[in-house]
């Protein structure tokens, strides 16, 4: 799953009236950019589109083989950390951390992910819950599940959004040094989206884009 | 004054009648005058009347026409779903996908088999009184070959796949709408989209996969419950004898009258769940928006079988 040439790209990407600017991430770099939530969450469409998306804007390079948003290969390495939308309530903790992994066709992965499953939800801090129904949880949990899971893919790309909001300051410190500690860990690229110039979980980003728009139309609903 | 100046010009009058004919045309200019903005007036009030009534009628048509657009969303949202539904299960690669396996074998369980103990007792109830009155109308007419096709036109064909599925929108209908709605409204189909997961083969396969099983199962089952228990009433009742009960039904039962029954049992309870998951997938992020959901979704779901009954009744009889 592993490898090197991982790299998701992006197109110039047209938001209401405002464009995204194409860019790149690759293994390590961090690009953050700042746009409100409305924005957000159009540009998250892109990224992972009901289908395969033919519109071309976003693409990930795998070991030289290009795979458009929302494809198998492209779900695979890219991981997600959106704003409470980290589990389904009717699974267990364990089934939503397990979750890509029996969707899986082929129970290989899916047997070396159980074994790892323990000991990622220990370093996580959810081991006491990970057999329970997970319901109606915290922002924080979600955050953890999601983590999790990108810890258990091992993707190359993790694409943030606003994944702190709601959380406690005390949890938000500790959550800030996990997502630290994991992405330098699995040397992860992210793609950071925030509403908040100086919120970026603590890490560092090689490029920043602030897209200002104020009269996006209400996209509610959308995400 | 012009009007007047007018008439003047007209009339030549001698100086003995002047005042009489100014008098008179000033009498007509007034007559007219009057008449002007009489006519100016109803003019006005028709034209005001003509507007309203036109406006009315734009309305009206604008409703129309809005109603009209909405029947063809909902048809279009329905086959969008049903053929996506249909794309994600023929490859069959959901057998291979434990999640969605998982999903299934759950639906199941509360769609099929829960489902059971209520359709045993509808059946009994419903093949004692239906049978006994079959049974009892044929030795009036003493007729006894009516009972394999009274039992087989009304309770086979008509009551057990309508009952199926009426029981089934009743107890799992509004499940499948408050849950996927609540899942809609949580923002979960957005966690599977951003997983690679397609919410058509993990939400809405195995709840049409296990309306369309169940329902056929739990027709069929219906049928042989009903048909047994009828045949008890009727001989512990002394009206016929149980063996030559089931050699009438025998008789009467043919295999186009079963594939009949399959059919519907099966369709009616698949369609209906479409509509529920249309319906539940139009929450949106507004969990208020729920119950009128399941409401519409149920009403529909009736409607939609009514519909397709009264059709298959005519292409059944073409």
């Amino acid at each position: 799953m592993e490898s090197l040439s991982d790299a998701l790209h992006w197109s110039l990407i047209p938001i209401y009236d405002q464009n995204v600017p194409a860019d790149h991430i690759c293994r390590g770099r961090h690009i953050r950019l700042i746009m409100n939530s409305r924005m957000q969450y159009m540009l998250l469409k892109h990224f992972f589109p009901d289908h395969e998306s033919s519109d071309h804007y976003v693409w990930l390079t795998h070991e030289k083989k290009n795979s458009a948003a929302g494809g198998a290969l492209f779900c695979r390495h890219v991981g997600s950390m959106i704003r409470r939308r980290g589990l389904l309530a009717n699974l267990s903790i364990r089934e939503n951390l397990l979750l890509p992994f029996l969707y899986a066709e082929g129970g290989k992965s899916l047997e070396k992910a159980e074994h790892e499953v323990t000991e990622v939800a220990e370093s996580l801090g959810l081991s006491a819950l990970l057999y329970e129904q997970a319901g109606e949880r915290s922002a924080y949990t979600h955050a953890l599940v999601s983590l999790g899971r990108c810890i258990l893919k091992k993707s190359s790309v993790i694409i943030m959004q606003e994944v702190h909001m709601g959380m406690p300051p005390e949890r938000l410190q500790i959550f800030h040094h996990k997502v630290k500690q994991t992405i330098q860990c699995l040397g992860s690229g992210v793609l950071y989206l925030t509403s908040f110039q100086d919120e970026g979980s603590g890490l560092e980003f090689s490029q920043t884009h602030e897209i200002k728009c104020d009269n996006v139309p209400d996209m509610s609903g959308i995400w | 004054m012009l009007l007047k100046e007018y008439l003047a010009s007209k009339v030549i009058v001698t100086d003995a009648c002047h005042g009489r004919v100014i008098k008179c045309i000033e009498y007509i200019h007034d007559v007219i005058c009057i008449a002007c903005l009489s006519w100016q007036s109803i003019y006005t009030c028709t034209m005001d009347v003509l507007q309203k009534l036109i406006h009315q009628c734009h309305q009206g048509a604008d409703r129309v026409g809005i109603y009209f657009l909405k029947i063809l969303l909902s048809i279009h949202r329905f086959l969008h779903i049903f053929i996506s539904v249909l794309q994600v299960f023929l490859p069959m690669r959901w057998l291979y996908r434990p999640a969605v396996m998982n999903v299934i074998i759950r639906q199941i369980y509360f769609t099929g088999v829960q489902s059971l103990p209520w359709i045993l007792l509808i059946s009994l109830g419903t093949g004692a009184l239906t049978v006994y009155a079959i049974v009892d109308f044929s030795r009036r007419v003493q007729d006894l070959s009516l009972i394999g096709s009274l039992i087989n036109g009304i309770l086979v064909q008509e009551m057990a796949p309508f009952l199926v599925a009426f029981f089934l929108l009743a107890r799992s209908g509004v499940a499948v709408v408050t849950e996927v709605g609540h899942m809609r409204a949580r923002g979960e189909e957005a966690l599977l989209r951003s997983l690679g997961i397609s919410a058509y083969e993990y939400l809405y396969m195995p709840r049409v996969l296990a309306f369309s099983l169940c329902g056929m199962v739990l027709t069929f089952i219906f049928v042989v419950v009903s048909i047994w228990v009828g045949g008890l009433v009727v001989f512990w009742t002394n009206t016929l004898n149980f063996n030559a009960f089931l050699f009438e039904v025998q008789r009467g039962t043919d295999l186009k009258e079963i594939l009949s029954m399959v059919i519907k049992g099966m369709f009616y309870p698949m369609l209906s769940c479409v509509i529920l998951l249309d319906q539940g997938s139009l929450v949106g992020d507004d969990p208020n928006q729920i119950p009128i959901r399941a409401t519409h979704g149920v009403l529909g779901a009736l409607l939609l079988i009514l519909f397709l009954d009264i059709l298959w009744v005519i292409i059944w009889n073409l």
